[in-house]
């Protein structure tokens, strides 16, 4: 049983449903393909197979319908796990999600493999035990796995079907029925099929669960964009929120105004007076005060309003409005520059806001610790970037080394998502350039991104 | 000689400033001039000449005509190297701006005597201070483009260079700071020459800042306990400079 052409033969079974699956299920996780991760996990399914088919052999006789499917379960699941666990090593990617992944990518494989094998079971004949027969039964379906699985993997990269797997994971409940879901479709066909033995196997039966592969997908397809849908009306509210808030700062301003006016006619009468009597150097004096005066009363906040004012995206502008609202109940001091408007950036917006919102909440609750309490940002929109540069000041001295690394934080252990997910989001771009510096009592975070992606 | 240029369209303005600065390089000897005054954006950009490195102080606003934030952007492009210090009506410009664009060094507020004088000798004092810095070191610069800047980083403050990422993704790693880009190691391998040791396939490492290298764990430790990877290959080819640092 165990000679040279069946392991070859095995090898190529495995290495097809293997390499398909694994391509599969990192296009519906959005990652790039690791060449190590990738022959290990080959390597590993080889080895299970060949191991998994001696024990078959030696015992296939004691085997009821009852135990294969107890001993296929068993199998594929063991594989997933495998998969799963090399993944969420080598990628750092959510457990629920990777799982669900593996096991809708098995699913997917797997169904490919038996439609094939129908078909041609369906049309040809041969006699057992031949090279035709092996080619047919064995080679033939396992391409096919492996081809479509590539052709299917690259479909929905090109759909951006990650974005909307992901929404299925939001919140407590809805992973655990991913999870559930998709664990039950992997094993489908191994019960259904062992169940219902269908003698004479037709295309009919194999068309039916290709039919069935897209009506899962579509589905899937379905109920993420109806949560995205949800989680858009969210952000929504959240845009109302913020401009709610750029408005209090226009009152707050309009206050200062009223206040500035009153202060600013009781000092002309003041000097109406002094210039009456002649008293010249009391006048000079005056003058020299009043420009200052003017400036630190409300020359701050004229600036920073017709700074925010500059920034043409929207969602960002209320962004920092709110910001500088959080930064005002801090009392953190803030000085905040843009020279020319800003209007155009090679990023979805979104990834913008968030980038941009964890540096800011960084740079305040860093600032908040601090004695200086002070925060500087500046923006500048070129013809070929935007360069944003975000400095605050520190009670204790950051470690470099330290902040790049993933998930830092000085909070403590199991914090410092922000920083995380700021750099995962500027590695997707590529051309996006950060810089991190510490000097003169002022940590600075740079970002400089293309307007062009 | 580092020459020096005002360019302010309010000539008693610029002629107090030029008499400010003759005095200070006579009192200390700096080894700076001639200075120019030039009434004109354009009859500044006339005059510099190209590759030479200067001193300029420039007004922030020309009536009718581009701010002197553009200026400077013009002036980076024929010297790439000058010391920039804006000459300002009031100090609420946007310094940071001018900081992190253009290598901008300080600015001076125009009115008070007083307070220009102590200003300006600030500026030269730093200026003489950076250059002597930089005779002393004479290791050069890492010019980086970034987007259509350009970037003059000292070789002094290079720790190492690491790739990370697949998509060619380079990180520097300064004495104060991280900077990641795209690039190559294999290209700044061969620009920047035998300061940089590709010590791993993903570290370019300047072996000056070097403190000690440990064989068993194959790593190499920096200045600053940062470390980087030694690789096998490498190990058997230690340079002769380095010999005395290892572990």
């Amino acid at each position: 049983m165990f000679n040279l052409s069946f392991l070859v033969n095995l090898f190529y079974i495995s290495t097809c449903f293997s390499l398909g699956h694994y391509v599969l299920v990192l296009k519906v996780l959005n990652q790039k393909i690791d060449k190590s991760c990738c022959l290990l996990y080959c390597g590993i399914f080889y080895g299970i197979q060949i191991f998994a088919n001696y024990l078959w052999y030696q015992s296939i006789d004691y085997f009821g319908v009852f135990m294969l499917i107890v001993w296929n379960v068993c199998l594929y699941s063991l594989h997933g796990a495998i998969l799963s666990f090399l993944l969420i090593r080598t990628y750092r990617t959510k457990v629920a999600e990777t799982i669900s992944s593996v096991a809708i990518g098995h699913f997917i494989s797997f169904t490919i493999g038996s439609l094939a094998e129908e078909v041609v079971v369906a049309y040809f004949s041969p006699e057992e035990g031949t090279f035709y027969f092996i080619f047919l039964y064995s080679l033939i379906p396992h391409t096919v796995i492996l081809v479509s699985s590539v052709i299917i993997a690259l479909i929905l990269k090109r759909l951006e079907f990650q974005r909307y797997f992901a929404f299925l994971f939001m919140g407590k409940v809805r992973p655990v029925i991913t999870v559930f879901c998709s664990l039950f479709l992997m094993h489908m066909h191994t019960i259904v099929r062992i169940a219902f033995p269908v003698d004479a196997v037709s295309i009919r039966t194999a068309s039916y669960s290709v039919i069935f592969i897209f009506l899962v997908l579509f589905c899937l397809q379905f109920a993420a964009m109806y949560t995205a849908g949800k989680e858009k009306i969210k952000a929504q509210e959240e845009i109302i929120r913020q401009q709610q808030s750029h408005l209090a700062l226009l009152e707050e301003l309009q206050q200062e105004m009223r206040m500035f006016r009153h202060d600013f006619t009781n000092l002309i009468s003041g000097i109406t007076i002094q210039a009456k009597e002649g008293d010249l150097t009391g006048i000079r004096q005056f003058m020299s005060s009043i420009g200052h005066y003017f400036d630190t009363r409300l020359g701050d906040e004229i600036k920073q309003l017709e700074s925010v004012s500059k920034i043409e995206i929207y969602p960002l502008r209320s962004l920092f409005t709110t910001k500088i609202g959080v930064m005002r109940e801090k009392k953190i001091k803030m000085n905040l520059e843009i020279m020319y408007p800003v209007v155009q950036v090679g990023m979805r917006v979104e990834d913008l806001i968030r980038c941009i919102g964890i540096l800011l909440d960084n740079a305040i609750e860093e600032a908040e610790k601090s004695s200086d309490r002070y925060i500087q940002i500046m923006m500048l929109q070129q013809v070929q970037e935007l360069h944003v540069v975000i400095s605050n000041t520190y009670r204790d001295k950051p470690s470099l080394d330290q902040m790049k690394q993933t998930g830092y934080s000085t909070k403590g252990k199991g914090r410092g998502t922000g920083l995380k997910s700021f750099q995962k989001l500027t590695k997707e771009y590529s051309g996006c350039i950060t810089g991190t510096y510490i000097d003169e009592g002022l940590v600075t975070q740079e970002l400089r991104i293309p307007t062009a992606s | 000689m580092i020459p020096i240029f005002i360019c302010d369209d309010e000539l008693p303005l610029a002629r107090q400033i030029e008499k400010l600065i003759k005095n200070q390089v006579s009192i200390m000897a700096y080894d700076m001039g001639p200075i120019r005054i030039c009434s004109s954006p354009d009859a500044l950009l006339g005059e510099i000449g190209k590759g030479e490195r200067a001193i300029f102080f420039l007004d922030i606003d020309f009536p009718g005509f581009e701010n002197g934030f553009e200026l400077a952007m013009k002036i980076r492009k024929i010297d790439p190297r000058g010391f920039i210090i804006f000459i300002t009506a009031h100090d609420d410009l946007v310094m940071e701006t001018f900081r992190y664009r253009l290598e901008a060094m300080d600015y001076i507020v125009k009115g008070d005597e007083q307070k220009l004088k102590g200003r300006i000798q600030s500026c030269l004092g730093s200026i003489e201070q950076r250059i002597c810095d930089e005779q002393k070191e004479e290791s050069g610069y890492f010019t980086l483009k970034l987007f259509d800047t350009v970037r003059h980083i000292p070789l002094q403050q290079i720790l190492f260079f690491e790739a990370i990422g697949p998509k060619h993704q380079i990180r520097i790693h300064m004495r104060d700071g991280i900077l990641d880009f795209y690039s190559s190691l294999q290209k700044l391998e061969d620009e920047l020459g035998e300061t940089f040791w590709r010590c791993h396939r993903g570290f370019l490492v300047n072996w000056k800042h070097i403190r000690r290298i440990d064989l068993k764990k194959n790593e190499i430790e920096l200045e600053n306990q940062e470390r980087c990877l030694l690789s096998r290959r490498v190990k058997s080819r230690i340079p002769q400079e380095l010999k005395g640092l290892l572990h």
